[in-house]
């Protein structure tokens, strides 16, 4: 791929390199990874600064355009590693105004407000103003309180519907939710590898309570949230008056209703030259069959893409859109097929070994590739591109405790998520685990058995005499 | 079963050629196998009811033929650049061990390494495991004989029968250069010629997605269907509406939300918005509709609201008494336009009053306003500012104003008040013209429905027709390439296989088919063979 280093200086090389785009929708950032070879021309501090802070461009003839900031570069003998996160990262670091309120206006015009407040006139912004569209909802009134640019943004985001978008060149632009119709042209290929994930129940809630500076509640419950059954856990959200308060509990339960999530690996295949055009955002009409719904022409959008050197195809993660909205997120693999891109090289080093995206294969912690046998394991699928540790649910029957579970690293976060831990209280580079649900009882052998206390949420280990060690406590 | 190359894309590789490629032994991934019964008391094997291959890894060598026409370094030139591992899809051609079979295999390279002056050595993957005959089958009548020693994936040529329908598309382009978000639009065009005479006959999607639409004038040369649509900047979207007898939609039809507009008003089109109803709307209100809004200056102590709302008018009141609002802590009305209002006259039939609450007298003490907003503007434009006293019905000018609002502003907490908006029969917004989203009319196609499934009663398999939507022609599933398309192009609700991996595979020898509900298949194959 392409790649354009700017620091004090610029040079464009010929890298190998891994890169996520994103949709505003996708709620992240997209990030890239390239490796440069030591004592090669782009081995220079004129091109990246050591200490992070230089721009990076990406640019793939058949993918499109990129630009990040280097965060941390590594450096070894062989090779210097630039981790970038895309530039779109600044709207969630600069923040807006204080004691700032905006009475009357649409989410366009907030937006503009934000990006005025938080990024104008600083000396090397890459961001600058685009086109907003000026459309409803008519949002009574909202507050600058010192927030980011980027929560300005979701809130008017989760608000209208409307999403912000940024072009190659740096124009912030509020617009509708429109994209690109690909109708009929991406089909099932090979295993349908059908399994869900909902949200964890955690994370549910089961009511919404609005409270007014008078502390009067109003609730909003169960139905039409996403939390049914015994799960108890509510919300509460203040507003100023009667009405703000009753409104945000209703809202919130509207978007409450749509978090649902399901994940699909599914391998994918163009029949024609889309591989080349469909971009985050597009809307993509398909012949994926689906359990759980009797949606007969499911409409996906692509929310974010993926794409390393030397892969035969690009990583989609898909959006269920159609007949109704939801947030569910399906995970593809789109192939190249007859209009491929052109072969790239492999990465110069690379001691994971390969896995087999289209099949059922999953490395384990230390990088070994284990082919699954039976129906049963088909629901597992792995992608090398977006994380370090793979991520792996749902494992057959007899691996349960012995694999991670929902273990993510990479990205700017680099935590590590054990046994189905999520809440890493705002940490990087973190391990989380979670409480377990049911204390060991019997006694390991030749080993022990680390875990936090399903009752005081305590760091326990259980060793082969039985004997059980507070390592830390709740 | 052993292969004998012949050619690699189109290259001759074979002994009476400059080059000679030789296939060792596939290393296949190991085929995995599904519904295994347990051994029987008699120890025999398991019961395999399906076998399925993973991709197929070939080994390959090629070396420069004896009595070569060609230099060695054109021999390694032309190795490298027709070998070059990529991920391309790209055809082996061979003869298969019956000696006249000549069939393919579509695979990719992996791997290419000189191993020798002239020879090299490189990896081909198939990721179909079966090698196909290069000549093919067909068939359109049930039974389906089919040859070969694997699953044959054919491809499957609907033809529609029965009911014809048409299609009409349409691009709806921006012209505000900021782009529509959940904008109302309407489209007009000739629905006669078919008898879609009942709102069920209609079928609109907005970018590939079935959306909410109210349509009128059915069976009519000027038949209008309004629904809300989302447009980039500067761009387009389009609308595909299907219309006729075999339709039969009761889930969008007529279900679209008029954000309080008289749609059925002889006055309303895409510039002018005529309204009628001041209900107080759903949580996210739609582009177009009136809005209660918290506008003004707010008086601690001082409650504002809704006092009532009907279909032609809606009273706001201040009250610093403790008399309850419908809506509390709302000033005034607002709508969002999304695009311009027209530089004259914009607000023809709106009226604002001020009245004395029920009950009590009427207080001077506040001022009433009118005023809008701009692209772009972070702060309201007072266009009318009066306080008490008469009524004002003087149509208002709104220039270029992406939002408009009434309010009531007040001076001091001393006394109960209230302010009206009136809308008559005719009250209307004009947008300006110039920036109002052009829409262009299709040509009116003929297209059809597909229902029901095509299954082949030998496998059990099926596919089923959701009601699919072409465009005049046929449908074409590929099950080998996994593609689906139209002749036209045009295709909604595609069909849906009922086995992910092969769609609607032959097995060898005899296959029975059921056809869909309205079509007919015609099937063409290449026998295969798994090597």
């Amino acid at each position: 791929m392409h790649v354009t280093l700017t620091n004090s200086s610029n040079v464009t090389v010929d890298l190998p390199a891994t890169v996520r785009w994103t949709n505003a929708s996708a709620r992240e950032f997209g990030s890239a990874q390239v490796t440069i070879p030591r004592r090669t021309t782009a081995d220079s501090a004129s091109y990246f600064d050591q200490d992070g802070g230089s721009l990076i461009d990406l640019r793939d003839p058949n993918l499109g355009n990129w630009r990040g900031v280097v965060t941390s570069p590594e450096i070894d003998d062989e090779h210097i590693t630039l981790t970038a996160i895309h530039v779109a990262k600044w709207l969630d670091i600069r923040p807006v105004s204080r004691q700032r309120v905006l009475v009357g206006m649409t989410a366009g015009a907030i937006v503009r407000a934000a990006l005025n407040d938080g990024l104008i006139g600083l000396g090397r912004t890459v961001i600058r103003a685009g086109t907003f569209v000026e459309a409803a909802p008519h949002i009574d009134s909202y507050s600058f309180t010192g927030q980011s640019v980027y929560q300005v943004i979701t809130d008017m985001m989760e608000a209208t519907g409307q999403e912000w978008s940024l072009s190659d060149d740096g124009a912030l632009s509020w617009v509708p939710r429109t994209g690109t119709l690909y109708a009929k042209v991406l089909c099932q290929d090979g295993d349908l590898k059908d399994v869900k994930r909902r949200a964890d129940v955690d994370q549910r809630l089961m009511e919404v309570i609005g409270v007014d500076a008078n502390k009067r509640e109003y609730v909003n419950r169960a139905g039409e949230l996403a939390a049914a059954g015994f799960w108890p856990r509510a919300a509460v959200l203040t507003g100023r008056t009667p009405i703000e308060a009753a409104r945000l509990s209703a809202i919130t339960v509207a978007q409450r209703r749509t978090s649902d999530i399901t994940y699909t690996m599914q391998l994918l295949k163009t029949a024609a030259n889309h591989w080349a055009s469909i971009r985050p955002g597009d809307f993509i009409q398909t012949m994926l069959p689906r359990a759980g719904t009797s949606a007969a022409s499911p409409l996906f959008r692509v929310l974010a893409m993926g794409y390393a050197d030397g892969d035969a195809g690009v990583e989609l993660a898909l959006q269920y859109v159609s007949p109704i909205d939801t947030t569910t997120i399906l995970r593809a693999f789109m192939e190249g097929g007859a209009s491929a891109p052109p072969p790239q090289p492999p990465p110069p080093t690379d001691p994971t070994p390969a896995i087999n995206q289209t099949k059922q294969d999953v490395a384990d912690i230390n990088g070994r590739v284990e082919r699954l046998e039976d129906a049963n394991s088909k629901d597992i699928a792995a992608s090398r591109m977006t994380a370090n540790i793979v991520t792996a649910w749902n494992l057959k029957s007899g691996y349960n405790s012995t694999q991670l579970s929902g273990g993510v690293a990479g990205g700017a976060t680099n935590n590590a998520l054990l046994a189905g831990g999520t809440d890493v209280a705002g940490g990087q580079a973190v391990v989380a685990i979670k409480q377990a649900t049911l204390n060991p009882s019997g006694t390991p052998t030749a080993g022990g058995v680390l875990y936090v206390d399903s009752a005081t949420g305590a760091l326990m280990y259980k060793g082969s005499s039985g004997t059980v060690t507070t390592v830390a406590p709740a | 079963m052993t292969v004998s190359p012949t050619a690699f894309d189109g290259l001759s590789v074979n002994a009476a050629t400059n080059y000679v490629m030789l296939l060792q032994r596939a290393e296949q991934s190991a085929p995995y196998t599904t519904n295994l019964t347990e051994r029987t008391r008699f120890n025999q094997y398991p019961v395999v009811d399906q076998i399925a291959y993973g991709s197929r890894h070939i080994p390959f060598t090629v070396i420069l033929a004896k009595g070569a026409s060609i230099t060695v370094p054109q021999f390694i030139n032309q190795v490298q650049q027709t070998f070059s591992p990529n991920k391309t899809a790209r055809t082996l051609t061979a003869t298969l061990d019956d000696g006249s079979t000549s069939a393919t295999l579509s695979v990719y390279i992996t791997s290419l390494e000189q191993t020798g002056l002239f020879t090299f050595e490189g990896e081909f993957v198939a990721a179909d495991g079966a090698w196909q005959s290069a000549s093919g089958s067909s068939g359109s009548s049930s039974p389906l004989t089919v040859g070969g020693n694997y699953k044959a994936l054919p491809a499957i040529t609907i033809t529609p029968s029965g009911t014809t329908l048409f299609h009409r598309r349409f691009t709806i382009a921006d012209n505000t250069t900021r782009g529509l978000a959940n904008t109302l639009i309407r489209l007009t065009f000739d629905s006669t010629a078919v008898g879609a005479t009942t709102a069920a006959d209609y079928e609109v999607f907005h970018q590939g997605r079935r959306v909410p639409f109210l349509v009128q004038n059915m069976d009519n040369a000027a038949t209008t269907i309004d629904l809300r649509v989302d447009v980039p900047p500067s761009g387009s979207s389009v609308v595909d509406v299907f219309y006729g007898l075999s339709v039969n939609n009761t889930l969008t039809a007529n279900k679209l939300d008029d954000g309080g507009m008289n749609l059925a008003s002889g006055s309303f089109s895409n510039t002018v918005w005529v309204y009628d109803d001041f209900a107080i709307p759903s949580l996210i209100t739609a582009t177009g509709s009136w809005r209660p809004v918290k506008m003004g200056q707010v008086i601690s102590g001082v409650s504002f609201g809704i006092v009532s709302y009907d279909s032609t008018s809606i009273k706001f009141g201040l009250r610093p008494s403790t008399a309850a609002q419908l809506a509390n802590d709302f000033d005034g009305i607002a709508v969002v336009l999304g695009i311009e209002a027209g530089a004259t006259n914009a607000l023809a039939g709106f009226s604002r009053d001020d009245v004395a609450p029920s009950g009590g007298a009427l207080a001077g003490n506040y001022n009433m306003k009118a005023a809008y907003r701009k692209a772009g503007d972070l702060t309201w434009t007072i266009v009318e500012n009066w306080q008490g006293g008469a009524a004002h019905t003087t149509a208002l000018d709104i220039d270029d104003a992406v939002e408009i609002a009434f309010y009531c502003e007040p001076v001091d907490n001393a006394a109960n008040m209230d302010f009206e908006l009136k809308a008559s029969g005719t009250a209307s917004i004009t947008l300006a013209s110039g920036k109002v989203a052009t829409v262009t009319v299709g040509s009116r196609q003929s297209a059809s429905i597909i229902t029901g499934s095509l299954t082949n009663t030998t496998t059990g398999k099926s596919i089923s027709f959701p009601t699919t939507y072409i465009e005049a022609g046929t449908l074409l599933i590929d099950c080998l390439n996994k593609q689906i398309s139209a002749s036209n192009g045009i295709l909604f609700n595609p069909p849906l296989p009922s086995d992910g991996d092969d769609w609607l595979g032959l097995e060898v020898g005899s296959n029975s088919y059921t056809n869909p509900t309205n079509g007919s298949a015609a099937f063409a194959w290449n026998n295969r063979y798994s090597a």
